[in-house]
Order: C-alpha cells, then structure tokens, then sequence
C-alpha cells in the first residue's frame, strides 16, 4: 500500500494513494445552500460538485476549516467523490517502502484507528469511506 | 429571436448566484407593494402582492435555503413565476440578466451531499467560473409551499 501524507491543523494525516484522484492546489471553492454539516465548501473537478469534509478524526471542525484551503486530495470514497483539505502534503510513499502499522486504536466513532509509522514519523491513516456518515437507503 | 425555453434569469440572493428558466417568469416587479400575509398562509410565505388582480404568495427563499444572516437588499426586485395553479413570487437582490441556456454547464448534485432528502434544488450550473444554484421551478414552488 502506498499513502499520500498530509498535514492539516498540527495533525500528520495520510489516506491511501489508491483513493486519491488528484492533488488540487488552491482550487477556487464555492459555498452552496442546504449541503450537510459534515461539508463546508465545493470544488467543480471533472465535471462534478466535489464537497470538502469540514473535519475529521483528530481534528476539530473550525481548525480543519480555517480559511481556503491551500490543497484539497480529492477522493473516491464507496459513495463518491470527497475532497479533504490540507495545509501541505509531505510527500507520496515509495512503492515498497515499508509502513509500520501500530496498534490499532479504538475510535469513538467509526470505527478503529490505523496509525502508520514512515520514516520516523506517525501518521493517522483517514479512512475516506467512513469520513461521513451515508444514510441507507 | 431566441424562444423562451432557451432563455435563464440569473439573479442574486446573498451573493449566491442562482439561476431559473425564463419560459416560467410572468413579470419582474418592485418590491413597494408588498403587505403582510395573513394568519393562514403556510410555508415559506413572508409577504402577499397584489398581482393583475390576484393575492399571491411571496416566499422566503433565502429562510428556503438556510441563509438565515441574509437581510433583504433595498435594491430587490420580485421575480413573479407562473406556478401549477397561481402566480407566486420570490424575492431577489440583484438581477443580473437574462443568458442563453447553452451558455451554461449544468452539474448534477450527489445525493450524499445534501442535508435533506428533499431539496429544493439537485443541480448547479457552471457560468463564468462560479456554480449556480439552478432550480427547475415546479420543484422550487413545491419546496417553498411545503417548508416554512
């Protein structure tokens, strides 16, 4: 598995690269009416309405929200395209270059944590398709 | 001369840039003739005009879409729509002008991103670098009858 790690609000992040379609740096965002909570702004990307996930695991709202974001990994989730802000991403993991998963913790909600350990460093793996909550159908 | 179904009314409510077909919009009208409505009305009825001799509702878009900071700009004007079975009109703060239908880029709305199951709105379209809030008016009247 490979990961594109990130930076948002003093926590180092990472999401798996096979969900990232693209890196967008300072994309033009837009406010649009009636969106749920979990969505702040939306980009336009490939033809289609991409919402920003106001926060995630770790990081509270208004600091995953603070002001435009200067890059936004737009993802492919199970139920569709998310975009997740960051204020830098470090850098894409080498193929073959070796993740240390630590031990999983217990999440308050959604689910358990994967800390991965790269190069000396710990960082969050986001699970992209449990950002949001998707109500059944 | 380009026929009614090829034409959009771009207007503005809290700098939010929506947009709705012309075929549907009967009159533009000033905002100085407006009375309170009565005790009965429902949904997002704020006001009642008087208009070629009817009553008709005039609703809150903006209280519609959530943008509960929003105070009505001096400048508006009445957009007065057909409706399915009387006139009814919203309130808009800046009319930007009629466009071309072609000239936009309609972008469909996942369902995942919405707050209600029912929104008044399921589409934006891309004109000039912004999304529009697009609103197919039948769906639009319904949401401001039913909400409130």
């Amino acid at each position: 598995m490979r990961l594109a790690l990130f930076r948002n609000a003093g926590q180092d992040l990472a999401v798996s690269l096979d969900l990232v379609l693209k890196v967008l740096q300072e994309p033009p965002v837009f406010g649009l009416p009636l969106l749920r909570t979990c969505f702040g702004k939306v980009l336009v990307f490939e033809d289609q309405v991409v919402p920003l996930v106001r926060s995630f695991p770790g990081v509270p709202e208004h600091a995953a929200e603070a002001g435009p974001p200067q890059i936004v990994l737009v993802c492919e989730a199970e139920f569709g395209r998310i975009g997740i802000p960051a204020e830098k991403v470090e850098r894409i993991t080498a193929p073959g270059e070796r993740l240390a998963r630590l031990e999983p913790e217990a999440q308050a909600a959604g689910g358990e944590e994967e800390i991965y350990h790269v190069s000396g460093q710990a960082y969050r793996l986001l699970n992209v398709n449990q950002l949001i909550e998707i109500p059944a159908i | 001369m380009a026929d009614a179904d090829q034409l959009r009314i771009v207007f503005r409510l809290a700098n939010l840039g929506l947009v709705m077909p012309v075929v549907d919009l009967m009159a533009i009208e000033d905002t100085n003739r407006l009375v309170p409505p009565s005790d009965e009305t429902r949904g997002w009825v704020r006001a009642v005009l008087e208009f070629r001799g009817l009553q008709i509702p005039v609703y809150d878009l903006a209280a519609c879409l959530g943008l509960t900071e929003h105070a009505p700009a001096e400048s508006g004007r009445l957009l007065v729509f057909c409706g399915s079975d009387r006139p009814w009109a919203i309130r808009a703060d800046r009319i930007e002008g009629i466009i071309a239908a072609a000239d936009l880029q309609p972008l469909d709305m996942p369902a995942y991103l919405f707050a209600t199951e029912r929104p008044p709105y399921r589409r934006v379209a891309w004109y000039r670098g912004e999304p529009l809030v697009s609103f197919e008016p039948e769906q639009l009247e319904q949401s401001l009858q039913e909400g409130g």
